[in-house]
């Protein structure tokens, strides 16, 4: 998946697990930029009588990169605090919950979010403290007006800031099943070198909610210069994007009481692009990948010139279907281009990314392209420069994008006398945003009400 | 010896940090520095954790808060590890 328990580590430690990442250009407030970052995976929407919540003990952020050199110059921070009404009762809530303050809910969380700075990272500035979650969705019973009761979450924090932090519906669609079975792509596995009949692709995560912490802000807030640019070509108009969980260096389990965390925060999760550590990076590498900050990234550069994925499709899909990639042994300059470097000026008419030759693991958004008004869910390949690898909107079909440029389609940007295997240019799970059952928003938070416990999945 | 606990292991790091003439190596010499004269220094309200990762190097870390700091002293190490046995 795009970060799912894509390393052994973090696979053991959901609440720090970042899942997935969106950085775009809000469609209906072209002024500011939405990050979305997500976090526990693959939640089952019965998960109770403990249903889901933030990390108490784990530091959220929202890094941006404004000046090209993939360090973070501006960090949003988060962190949650669980309050209980009554430790005497076993359940999440003990009556209707029909208000963010309702007195039946039990288990609530709130947040603060703070915001440092590069040149002062150790004292962050508060922006808003005491911020209500929305409870999880539990059922029609317990949640009955769920969307009107979410939307209260979400805090107007002045200046055009908006803030959201609670459960989501999960807005990454992938064949999990097929694509984890030896790579088989349900629409193409008549091809594959155990072939059954090619069928239509099955979304894993269809019914499962997630974690969202989602921020607004105006653009002339995040640039360096401090302005909205409209030329794509200004350097000032990309942003590096990531994001990242941090848990304090020690736990000691306490007897009978709440266990002590201290020590500084140690990064355990980190996310920029989707798919980078969970189909990029070794598993021996996983960890230590999490651990590191962008900037460091030039350790797994030979990952990406030559991505293991791009030497398995030859041999998962034998004969001619990938026989031009088995023969690109060559370093895959484009793939660098576009997760570690973004893509210069001239290589996309009317486009850039590019950050720098520091190689790095960042979202990379030109805040100068608008959003688009009819997009195309392949992004910049599907001739839509809004689009990942242009930032990422919650649409984008990144696991078809990813696939293609790793079988080869976007070698030619860097080598034009290569000639992709048709398959390059149709390789897909089969999924796209309209089939894959997954819906969204039109405005802030874009990710959609999370699925209730009481019917899913039993319809 | 009686079995060194969790909580004392943490009251033992925690007496460790007020009273140890220190040494001090890599980036927390400033918050080390603070703690000095040895034995005077107001003790925190939160744990303190001590952490011996190679006693062969004679070197611990003190945790206070979100504050690391790396303490050389190898009389001080044998003495936490005398008090394990």
């Amino acid at each position: 998946m795009s970060s799912h328990r894509e390393a052994p580590g973090i696979s053991k430690d959901p609440v720090a697990d970042n899942t997935d990442t969106y950085a775009f250009v809000s469609p209906d407030h072209p002024d500011t930029v939405t990050f979305i970052t997500n976090y526990i995976p693959l939640e089952e929407p019965a998960g109770g009588p403990n249903f889901y919540e933030f990390g108490t003990e784990v530091l959220y952020e929202i890094h941006v990169d404004n000046d090209a050199d993939a360090d973070a110059d501006i960090s949003f921070q988060f962190t949650f605090d669980t309050k209980l009404r009554d430790p005497d009762t076993f359940l999440y809530n003990t009556g209707q919950i029909t208000s963010l303050d309702s007195t039946a809910w039990n288990r609530r969380q709130f947040y603060t979010l703070a915001v440092a700075y590069q040149k002062d990272s150790d004292n962050p500035q508060v922006i808003a403290s005491n911020l209500p979650c929305p409870p999880c969705n539990i059922g029609p019973r317990s949640t009955p007006e769920y969307a009107q009761l979410a939307r209260a979450a979400t805090i107007d924090l002045g200046s055009r800031m908006r803030v959201f932090a609670g459960q989501r519906a999960e807005g990454f669609y992938v064949d999990l099943g097929s694509i984890f079975d030896l790579g088989a792509l349900r629409p193409f596995q008549n091809l594959h070198v155990i072939p059954m009949p090619a069928a239509p692709g099955v979304n894993a995560t269809r019914h499962a909610n997630v974690h969202t912490i989602a921020l607004q802000v105006p653009i002339a807030m995040l640039t360096r210069n401090q302005t909205r640019p409209t030329d794509v070509n200004d350097p000032n108009a990309v942003l590096g994007i990531w994001a990242s969980a941090s848990r304090r260096r020690v736990r000691v389990r306490e007897d009978g009481a709440e266990d002590q965390e201290t020590g500084p925060w140690m990064q355990v999760s980190r996310l920029g692009n989707p798919l980078f550590n969970e189909v990029i990076v070794p598993m021996g590498e996983k960890d230590r990948w999490n651990s590191l900050p962008p900037a460091s990234d030039n350790q797994f550069v030979q990952y990406v010139q030559h991505p293991e994925l791009a030497r398995l499709l030859p041999v998962l899909y034998p004969g001619s279907t990938f026989a031009n990639l088995k023969t690109l042994t060559a370093s895959r300059a484009d793939l660098v281009a576009i997760l570690l470097t973004g893509l210069p000026s001239g290589v996309v008419s009317n486009f850039q990314n590019y950050t720098g030759s520091t190689y790095a693991d960042m979202l990379r958004l030109n805040v100068a392209v608008p959003p688009a008004s009819n997009p195309n869910t392949l992004g910049v390949i599907g001739g839509d420069l809004a689009g990942f690898p242009n930032g990422r909107r919650v649409i984008d079909d990144v696991v078809t994008i990813e696939l293609r440029a790793i079988a080869g389609l976007t070698y030619p940007l860097v080598d034009s006398s290569y000639k992709p295997d048709a398959a390059a240019g149709a390789v897909t799970d089969g999924l796209t945003a309209p089939n894959s059952g997954v819906t969204f928003l039109d405005h802030f938070p874009y990710l959609d009400v999370p699925h209730d416990g009481f019917h899913t999945p039993a319809h | 010896m009686a079995k060194l606990t969790r909580r004392a292991f943490i009251s033992t790091a925690g007496a460790v940090t007020g009273a140890a003439a220190l040494s001090v190596a890599g980036p927390g010499i400033a918050a080390a520095a603070a703690l000095s004269p040895a034995g005077t220094g107001p003790l925190p309200d939160e744990p303190v954790v001590a952490y011996v990762r190679d006693p062969k190097a004679g070197a611990l870390s003190v945790m206070v808060g979100k504050r690391e700091v790396t303490v050389k002293d190898r009389a001080l190490v044998q003495r936490i590890v005398d008090a394990g046995r």
